[in-house]
């Protein structure tokens, strides 16, 4: 490998590009070799532009190779090691050690941000080398660790370093500021709901992807974003992760623990849902990775974008393949769906009469019901209350956000002990294998669940979808092994939520 | 099969046909035999409408009688004819009884037959206590009788059924057809515990206005009629209403007076309809019991808070049993999580819960 270095993005991961440069005698013109893409034949303009604005004037035939030449080269982070390779052979400036850079030029030479900062410090740390970037990208660099990176303002600051004159001072590694995530609504705000809330905070505490069902107007929309108030910091590794894929999209990053939160409409198409396109981008599933992913009005989304979600769902993982090539992203996301009971939404409404037909609330619930509620750990009612019933509730207050946030932080920190060894953050990820084999239930635990399981009649999938909420629940009770207790909770939210459900 | 048969079946096959017809030609001397080969002069007479005259000179001279009793018979369906044996007696108390029935799987059933009707947009509390009572029927050697539809309909066929008695579903459609489409299942249990009725050809079509008149049939066939849960419009009061006009016993069960699925039924409690408040009353021979209150127990000395809440205010959700009972709603929900699991609480629509009474 060469001393000037360049990226470009395979979905995620950043792959070095050495950059060649030979100038011969002859009439001027530029070369460029090695599959450009459109973005990259243009820099040509930028930088000659952008070299002679900083008095680097190039003379004769330049050919420029971007190696290895197979490998399709996408987009404009490629002006900056082009420039740099010119400069060198021309001369100007000299580059010792290897050294990664990354970044468009404006035609005046300053730098412009580029998508794929994260994924190229990533890279630059395991080769151990120096990145020069431009300085809209320094505050997401500057989140990742162990990175020697300079924040480059134009490219004559750039040559001047190199040559040794004005020395770039590295960047410095910036602290994560522990900004609490935005309680609105608090959770003390939202009247009633009292069992609805408890399974916000088992799903926040758990990762457990969560159904609300209940009559329009009965607060699930609501419920649903205070969510995010209750949702526990990022770790590291998570932050990390969660940036990479922002990072690979040019998105702002924000300097906090706080997790992604994606509104998802039903008028999404499946590769804005899935991650696709020519240019293999990630979808909203990606951008929620260990975050929540709401879709409101879930009866509405078409089946197959559904369907789509199964796969990402079950792994944590989605692979994008076209014909451009396949990309993996990760999906581990906290799902929240909100439905109505019945096509009009008033089935089992205290107030309004139900107006559906039986063969239309058939219909409905066998549309819903399908392989994806089989993956949704909690389904919770969210009955809408009577006149009488506020008044009843009239000045009580639950817990608020923050409260229950420590709550589910503790229970979460539990859980990544526990699950340490197997590489699991939380007690959702968890395979069948480990639910029979981890989770340690007392005594009076397994003959209590046989008589459940008889009565309730649940599926073997259904009896270790119960196991994985009752460990939550337990670690928020701080209970180390699973109990009765524990159990009868988690079998609270097992279903019996729609119209006509007969679990 | 005889001519008179073969001419019973032609007749029927216009649905303004009834048994009535029969009697007043019997009168003139005529059996249907001899209507049916006699020309339009006769017919015009005897006051046949014209839709009737062109339908049977049609299926007389293309011999589709004989192939409809073929098709029977390879469906295991017994033709039931007026006055033959097998006909059922309560049929004649209708003004207008059919003339042939048509009779899918085991025939003649026991003699005893109550009915366990209601609307197919049932609760799941209502679909329970349908499946309750018709166990118990089925229980005491009764047969059940409904409509095969969705809800209260198809949880009483299936009570009986798992209770192993005999069930009869009467059919607004041929009953070598499936209404509704997803019931194809439980008619073929039905078929092999019971029958499936109908007054109507084979391949007879569902329309809105057949059944209406299929209820008359179960009101007939019916000792005592069951209604459980049904709105003020809806088929299952068209039934209690035939069956007290022709001196039928109808039960309601009593429902919350602010559901709309209870209006009817709890309506007909005014109209003379017993109130079906223990169901043990249905097989007790002595007759209701009466002033059973106040001596509920609890055998199981299974009582909490939340359990005595639930049975004095009734359905709750968790919210309101939180704030009664004074304890947090994880412990709520772990409460009746526990009694759900030993049959003492139920879920009741959308996020409420409320208690078993046993």
């Amino acid at each position: 490998m060469g001393t000037v270095i360049g990226v470009t993005l395979k979905g995620i991961e950043a792959v070095p590009i050495d950059i060649e440069v030979e100038i011969t005698g002859g009439l001027f013109v530029i070369a460029v070799v090695g599959l450009p893409d459109a973005a990259v034949k243009e820099a040509r303009e930028r930088v000659r532009a952008a070299l002679r604005a900083n008095g680097v004037l190039l003379r004769g035939r330049i050919a420029l190779n971007l190696a290895p030449a197979d490998l399709p080269k996408v987009g404009s982070l490629l002006d900056l090691p082009m420039a740099v390779g010119m400069a060198v052979e021309s001369g100007a400036a000299a580059v010792d050690a290897p050294s990664l850079f990354l970044g468009e030029l404006a035609m005046d030479g300053r730098l412009r941000a580029t998508k794929g900062a994260v994924p190229a410090a990533l890279l630059a740390r395991k080769m151990n080398v120096p990145l020069f970037l431009p300085p809209e990208n320094a505050r997401e660099v500057s989140l990742v660790k162990g990175v020697r990176a300079f924040a480059v303002p134009d490219l004559g600051a750039l040559l001047a370093h190199l040559r040794g004159e004005t020395p770039l001072s590295p960047l410095e590694e910036a602290g994560v500021e522990t900004v609490d995530p935005p309680a609105e609504p608090d959770l003390s705000d939202i009247k009633g709901q009292s069992g609805a809330k408890r399974a916000l905070e088992i799903a926040a505490a758990g990762h457990h992807n969560l159904l609300l069902v209940g009559s329009p107007g009965s607060g699930k929309t609501m419920l649903a974003r205070a969510l995010r108030g209750i949702l526990p910091p990022l770790t590291d590794e998570e932050r990390l992760e969660t940036l990479l894929v922002r990072s690979t999209l040019g998105m702002r990053t924000r300097n906090d623990r706080t997790r992604p939160y994606r509104v998802v409409h039903h008028t999404a198409s499946t590769i804005a849902l899935c991650g696709g396109g020519a240019s293999l981008r990630p979808g909203e599933i990606s951008l929620a990775h260990r975050g929540v992913l709401f879709l409101d009005e879930f009866a509405e989304f078409h089946r197959d974008l559904l369907e789509a979600l199964r796969q990402p769902l079950e792994d944590g993982s989605i692979t994008v393949s076209r014909a451009s090539g396949s990309v993996t992203y990760p999906a581990r996301v906290l799902l929240v769906c909100a439905c109505n009971p019945c096509p009009c939404g008033y089935w089992g409404d205290p107030l309004e009469p139900c107006r559906c037909p039986a063969h239309v609330l058939e219909r409905y619930r066998n549309r819903i019901s399908g392989p994806i509620l089989d993956r949704i750990d909690l389904h919770v009612s969210v009955p809408r209350l009577t006149p009488e019933e506020l008044v009843c509730l009239e000045g009580q207050h639950g817990p608020s956000s923050g409260e229950i946030r420590d709550r589910v932080s503790m229970a979460r920190q539990i859980q990544q002990e526990r699950w340490k060894k197997e590489g699991f953050l939380s007690n959702a990820e968890i395979p069948e294998r480990l639910v029979r084999t981890g989770i340690r239930l007392a005594g009076d635990v397994r003959p209590f669940l046989a008589q459940a399981a008889r009565s309730m009649r649940l599926s073997g999938r259904g009896i270790s979808r119960v196991l994985k909420v009752a460990r939550t629940v337990a670690d928020l009770r701080g209970n180390p092994d699973v109990r009765v207790e524990d159990v009868c909770e988690a079998l609270a939210y097992r279903g019996g939520a729609l119209a006509n459900d007969r679990t | 099969m005889t001519e008179h048969e073969e001419a019973l079946l032609i007749l029927n096959a216009w649905e303004g046909f009834h048994a009535r017809f029969l009697e007043s030609w019997a009168g003139m001397g005529l059996g249907p035999e001899e209507v049916l080969s006699a020309g339009n002069t006769l017919w015009e007479e005897i006051g046949l409408p014209e839709k009737c005259r062109v339908l049977a000179t049609r299926l007389r001279d293309s011999g589709w009688a004989g192939r409809e009793s073929e098709k029977a018979a390879l469906l295991g369906t017994r033709l039931v004819f007026w006055e033959a044996p097998g006909y059922p007696g309560g049929m004649t108390d209708l003004p207008k009884p059919p003339a042939v029935l048509y009779a899918r799987g085991k025939w003649p059933l026991p003699e005893r037959m109550d009915a366990v009707v209601g609307t197919r947009r049932c609760s799941p509390y209502g679909s329970r206590i349908a499946r309750e009572v018709a166990s118990l029927l089925a229980g005491s050697m009764v047969c059940v009788v409904s409509g095969g539809a969705l809800g209260i309909d198809a949880a009483a066929h299936a009570g009986a059924l798992e209770a192993g008695g005999a069930t009869l579903a009467v059919l607004g459609t041929g009953v070598d057809l499936v209404y509704p489409a997803e019931h194809g299942k439980l008619f073929s249990r039905i078929a092999e515990g019971g029958a499936l009725l109908s007054e109507f050809p084979l391949s007879t079509p569902s329309r809105a206005w057949r059944f209406p008149r299929r209820n008359r049939l179960i009101a007939a066939l019916a000792g005592r009629l069951v209604v459980i849960e049904a709105p003020v419009k809806s088929g299952a009061i068209v039934t209690a209403r035939l069956a007290m006009e022709i001196g039928r016993e109808v039960w309601t069960v009593p429902g919350r007076i602010d559901e709309w699925g209870c209006k009817g039924s709890n309506a007909l409690l005014w109209d003379g309809a017993q109130p079906l408040v223990e169901p043990g009353d249905l097989v007790r021979l002595d007759g209701p019991s009466q002033g059973s209150l106040f001596k509920e127990s609890d055998a199981n000395g299974n009582s909490s808070p939340v359990l005595e809440a639930l049975r004095v205010f009734g359905d709750q959700t968790v919210d309101i049993l939180a704030s009664q009972v004074k304890m947090g709603a994880a412990d709520i929900l772990v409460e009746l999580s526990r009694m759900e699991a030993f049959g003492l609480v139920r879920r009741s629509l959308s996020g409420r819960w409320s208690a078993v009474l046993r």
